[in-house]
């Protein structure tokens, strides 16, 4: 079939013709424009892997619209687990989050973040799961996509960049890296869908660069 | 009047049988008198051929794994009485009737249009002792002795008016009548078996024959004469005490029966219309006892939830010895607020609250928390840790980075000046001697992040604290 002709098609029935990525689990939409193409929506009743080399480059700036969403929509808990600083109060508000839907947890000890996730993401009770998680045997990752399923949430995992393997169960992986003005968002797996990549713009305040040599 | 009254013709046995969390045939055994004789038992008793009046010996010879427990008559009473307490959702006014233990009747003539009718409300009570694992027969009559000898016949029994009551009352076996043994003999003797056959004597006779009370009796069971009973007091406790039929030492063996107590607690509390903060448990074991205490964030009286929180509590908590007994108490009962929402919204808010107890049960205090902005110059003095679920009036600031260092990090002092314009100056604290006085700034790293930095105006020295993230 000629290119034309499947453009025709294509554009005569929209509806009836399936392309894989009507088949992508339903989500919530991410509020960049950038990514609707890239990634469509963050997937709910999976798991999102978050891969990043540093931390403050713009992590959380990426996921927190569709949270603050969530946050003020659905009566469901935010359930941040052992984040690696402080989320602050003030800029959280300033970012549109309702705090009191808000849940800070940290377990003392490491079964008990699994035992923790686990709870959150299959008993329905958490609209969001921002999750620093120990690391995870494939056994265990498989584990929570399946309580995943279950409760409808949206879940984000974020992890180290070092510590990406090949295989994943995780619905959506990304890998983040800096850029001057924003942040470079590289889907690496995508369920229902092709790799891509796409660059978030932040609205910068002044940032003063530091090099090393002192320029 | 109109009473609707509640028998429990297995009532010993039920109380033991639903404790037990795999069916094992249980017999219940009366010590009275010089031989121990089996008087109630269980489905799977009853199957394996044991019936009511058989000896101990000939009981075990038939089914020797049939476990033979003794009639335990103050513990029933005990529950009647709570009963009683669920029973004043449908009625005024809720009377024991010893003499035809164990039952109990309800007045609903006024009430009862709102539970659609005498049936609505004698379905209500029917679904309530399934679930609390009780067989219950239900009576109708315009008296409450009328009413308890219907139940005790058999369930469903009902007449709903007077005139009517008098003529079906005839009907009734002398049997069935709350009498002395004795009476009972002599007026078989005589052949008298229906209540019609006692009517026709004369007064004076049946008086000089067998006492007053037997003309009283039929008096208050036909209507003719009042039968005045003084009304169940609510038990100030919602508290609860039961012994396991099988010793238990560890959570599994408690599981169950603790799941039965909490479903009768709360359902206590439901026509309390209050709920709990606190709970306490107490194992009892042969020597001394162990005390376990939960408390909520918020009152509750949803058995499911209230037992997984009792789980995570216990979970890998072994007793020294074997469990005997278990008393559970709510403590701490304040008015229930769920009322004025939806039962649908008030579902889920309980199970949102109850992850929220779930989790704090298994990871103990201070894990779980909210976060609030505070009014306060000072960075790390503008936010605080807060319960889960507390609403707060601070605003935000969309200067601030969404991660703050838990304490400032001391950075290498060779940082080039930043230019004035980009500089933030926080000062205050003076009030409290923990004064700052600092230029804020951000920083791009070469490694792409964007830090939060201040330099020290007293001194001099730089720090990191925070992420733009």
């Amino acid at each position: 079939m000629s290119q034309e002709a499947l453009q025709q098609l294509l554009q005569e029935h929209p509806q009836r013709l399936w392309r894989g990525q009507a088949a992508a689990p339903q989500g919530v939409a991410t509020a960049w424009p950038v990514l609707d193409t890239v990634l469509g929506k963050w997937p709910r009743g999976a798991l999102t892997e978050i891969y990043s080399s540093v931390d403050g480059i713009g992590e959380l700036r990426l996921v927190l619209p569709a949270v603050a969403e969530l946050s003020r929509r659905e009566k469901r808990w935010v359930l941040w687990l052992t984040p690696p600083y402080l989320p602050y109060a003030p800029a959280l508000v300033a970012a549109g989050i309702d705090l009191s839907r808000m849940l800070l947890v940290h377990p003392r000890q490491r079964l008990d973040s699994l035992w923790v996730l686990e709870q959150a993401l299959r008993g329905g009770t958490c609209s969001a799961v921002l999750a620093w998680p120990p690391f995870l045997a494939p056994a265990q990752l498989r584990r929570l996509q399946l309580a995943a399923e279950e409760g409808q949430s949206v879940a984000f995992f974020f992890h180290k960049a070092e510590e990406e393997g090949g295989h994943s169960l995780a619905a959506l992986r990304l890998r983040l890296a800096p850029t001057p003005s924003g942040l470079r968002v590289q889907v690496r797996k995508r369920r229902a869908g092709l790799p891509g990549e796409g660059e978030l713009t932040f609205p910068e305040q002044m940032a003063w660069s530091f090099s090393p040599n002192g320029s | 009047m109109l009473w609707l009254a509640l028998h429990f013709p297995s009532l010993g046995v039920d109380l033991l049988d639903r404790l037990l969390p795999e069916p094992v045939p249980v017999a219940l055994v009366d010590s009275a008198g010089s031989r121990q004789r089996v008087m109630q038992m269980n489905a799977l008793a009853h199957e394996a051929g044991i019936r009511p009046g058989m000896g101990t010996a000939a009981a075990l010879a038939l089914l020797p794994t049939l476990r033979l427990c003794a009639r335990d008559r103050a513990g029933e009473m005990a529950h009647l009485r709570r009963w009683a307490a669920l029973a004043y959702a449908y009625g005024p006014q809720v009377v024991l009737l010893p003499e035809c233990f164990p039952a109990l009747a309800l007045e609903l003539e006024g009430s009862a249009h709102l539970f659609a009718g005498v049936e609505g409300v004698a379905r209500r009570l029917r679904r309530l002792f399934q679930d609390l694992g009780v067989a219950v027969q239900v009576g109708i009559a315009p008296t409450p002795l009328g009413a308890a000898l219907l139940a005790q016949r058999q369930d469903h029994g009902c007449c709903i008016t007077l005139e009517q009551w008098q003529r079906d009352c005839l009907d009734l076996p002398i049997a069935l009548l709350p009498l002395p043994e004795a009476t009972r003999r002599d007026l078989a003797a005589l052949g008298l078996s229906q209540v019609k056959a006692l009517w026709v004597i004369p007064r004076k006779q049946l008086s000089r024959r067998f006492g007053p009370s037997l003309g009283q009796l039929l008096d208050r069971l036909a209507g003719i004469t009042p039968d005045p009973r003084p009304s169940l007091a609510f038990a100030p406790k919602v508290a609860m005490t039961v012994q396991l039929p099988a010793e238990a030492e560890s959570w599994p063996g408690l599981r169950f029966a603790l799941r039965r107590v909490l479903q009768d607690l709360c359902e206590q509390l439901r026509v309390r219309a209050q709920a709990a903060q606190a709970w306490r448990l107490q194992l009892i074991l042969p020597e001394g006892q162990m005390t376990f205490s939960l408390s909520l964030r918020r009152p509750s009286r949803d058995a499911e939830a209230l037992l997984a929180l009792w789980q995570s509590h216990l979970e890998g908590k072994p007793s020294t010895a074997p469990i005997r007994a278990l008393r559970l108490a709510a403590v701490d009962l304040t008015a229930y607020d769920g009322q004025q929402q939806g039962w649908w919204e008030e579902g889920q808010e309980e199970a949102l609250w109850s992850f929220v107890e779930r989790l704090r049960a298994r990871l103990g205090d201070g894990t779980v928390a909210g976060v609030a902005p505070v009014a306060e110059h000072r960075p790390e003095r503008a936010w605080r840790r807060v319960a889960p679920g507390e609403v707060s009036a601070g605003g935000g600031n969309a200067r601030r980075p969404l991660w703050l260092l838990p304490a400032p990090l001391p950075l290498p002092a060779s940082l080039p000046a930043p230019p004035p314009d980009q500089l933030e100056r926080i000062e205050g604290g003076w009030w409290d001697g923990r004064d700052v006085a600092r230029d804020y700034f951000v920083l791009r790293r070469p490694d792409g992040s964007r830090c939060w930095v201040y330099r020290d105006l007293r001194s001099g020295g730089y720090f990191l604290h925070g992420y733009f993230a």
